[in-house]
C-alpha cells in the first residue's frame, strides 16, 4: 500500500468491478461494499450549437461561450441543460480495508465512491471530489472535506 | 484557456490541447509556501514551482510547459481568463 499524498497517509484503493473486488479479498483486503449513488447536487451543463449551413455542431458549457461558435451562423438547437456528467463502471464499488487499518487512523481515499461536491463554478455547474482524506471508525469512513478545492498538476 | 473540469484537460483557446492536470500528492494552493513572484507558489514535496494560471497569459502558460512538460499549474474555476468545456483530447 504507497503513502501517495500529501500527509503521507496510508492511501486505500477503490475497485469498481466484481472481478477487481474479489481479487482484493482473496489478496487479504476487506471490501467494504457501497453503491454508487448520483447526486443530484453534481451537475453540469451543456448548449449545442449549430452551423446553419454546414449542420457541424459546437458544444457549450459556458454561457459566454454560445454566441461565440459559427458566429452569426450558429443556431442554438438545444439550450443549456444541466445534466449528471460522470460515468461509472458499476452501480457499487467497494474501499479496500487492509486487515491492520486501525480505529481513527487518517487515510487516503483515492477515489470516493460517494459523491461530494468538490468544486463549484459560478455559472451553476459543480463536480464531483476525486479523492480526499478520511478517518476510519471502524466501519466506515469519515471524509474530511476540505473548504475549497483548486485543480492543480 | 478552456479547461475541462471532469477530465482535468487543458486546451489552449484554439482548441490544441495544453496538458491534463494531476497532481498524485493531492495538493492544494493554500497549503504551498510563497515565493519571490505573486505567480507560483512552491511545492516542498516536488521543490517545483507550481504556478497560478489566473495570473498568466496563454502564451506564457504554453511556453512555461513546452519548456517543462511537466510544469505544475493551479486552476480555480471561477477565475476570469479561462472557459469551461466538454471537449476531451485523447492522449497518445
Amino acid at each position: 500500500m504507497s503513502n501517495n499524498n500529501e500527509s503521507n497517509l496510508r492511501v486505500i484503493k477503490t475497485a469498481r468491478s466484481k472481478e477487481a473486488i474479489n481479487q482484493a479479498a482473496k489478496e487479504g483486503y476487506w471490501p467494504l461494499v457501497k453503491p454508487v449513488i448520483p447526486s443530484p447536487e453534481i451537475k453540469t451543463k451543456y448548449a449545442v450549437i449549430q452551423h446553419s449551413e454546414t449542420g457541424e455542431i459546437e458544444i457549450s458549457a459556458d454561457f459566454r461561450f454560445d454566441s461565440m461558435a459559427f458566429g452569426e451562423k450558429g443556431n442554438k438547437v438545444i439550450d443549456f441543460t444541466f445534466y449528471y456528467p460522470y460515468h461509472f463502471e458499476n452501480p457499487y464499488a467497494a474501499y479496500l480495508i487492509p486487515k491492520d487499518l486501525k480505529i481513527n487512523e487518517k487515510v487516503f481515499l483515492e477515489d470516493l465512491i460517494e459523491d461530494i461536491v468538490g468544486s463549484t463554478w459560478n455559472q451553476g455547474d459543480s463536480y464531483r471530489l476525486a479523492s480526499s482524506e478520511a478517518v476510519w471508525d471502524g466501519t466506515n469512513f469519515k471524509i474530511l472535506e476540505n473548504e475549497k478545492v483548486d485543480f492543480i498538476g | 484557456m478552456v479547461y475541462n473540469p471532469i477530465t482535468h484537460q487543458l486546451f489552449a483557446d484554439d482548441g490544441s490541447f495544453i496538458k491534463t492536470l494531476h497532481c498524485p500528492l493531492n495538493k492544494q494552493w493554500e497549503d504551498l509556501n510563497s515565493t519571490i513572484t505573486l505567480k507560483a507558489r512552491l511545492c516542498d514535496s516536488c521543490n517545483k514551482q507550481i504556478y497560478d494560471s489566473a495570473l498568466l497569459k496563454e502564451n506564457e502558460l504554453i511556453n512555461l510547459i513546452k519548456n517543462d512538460p511537466h510544469t505544475c499549474i493551479k486552476i480555480d474555476l471561477n477565475q476570469e481568463n479561462i472557459y469551461l468545456t466538454h471537449q476531451t483530447y485523447v492522449e497518445q
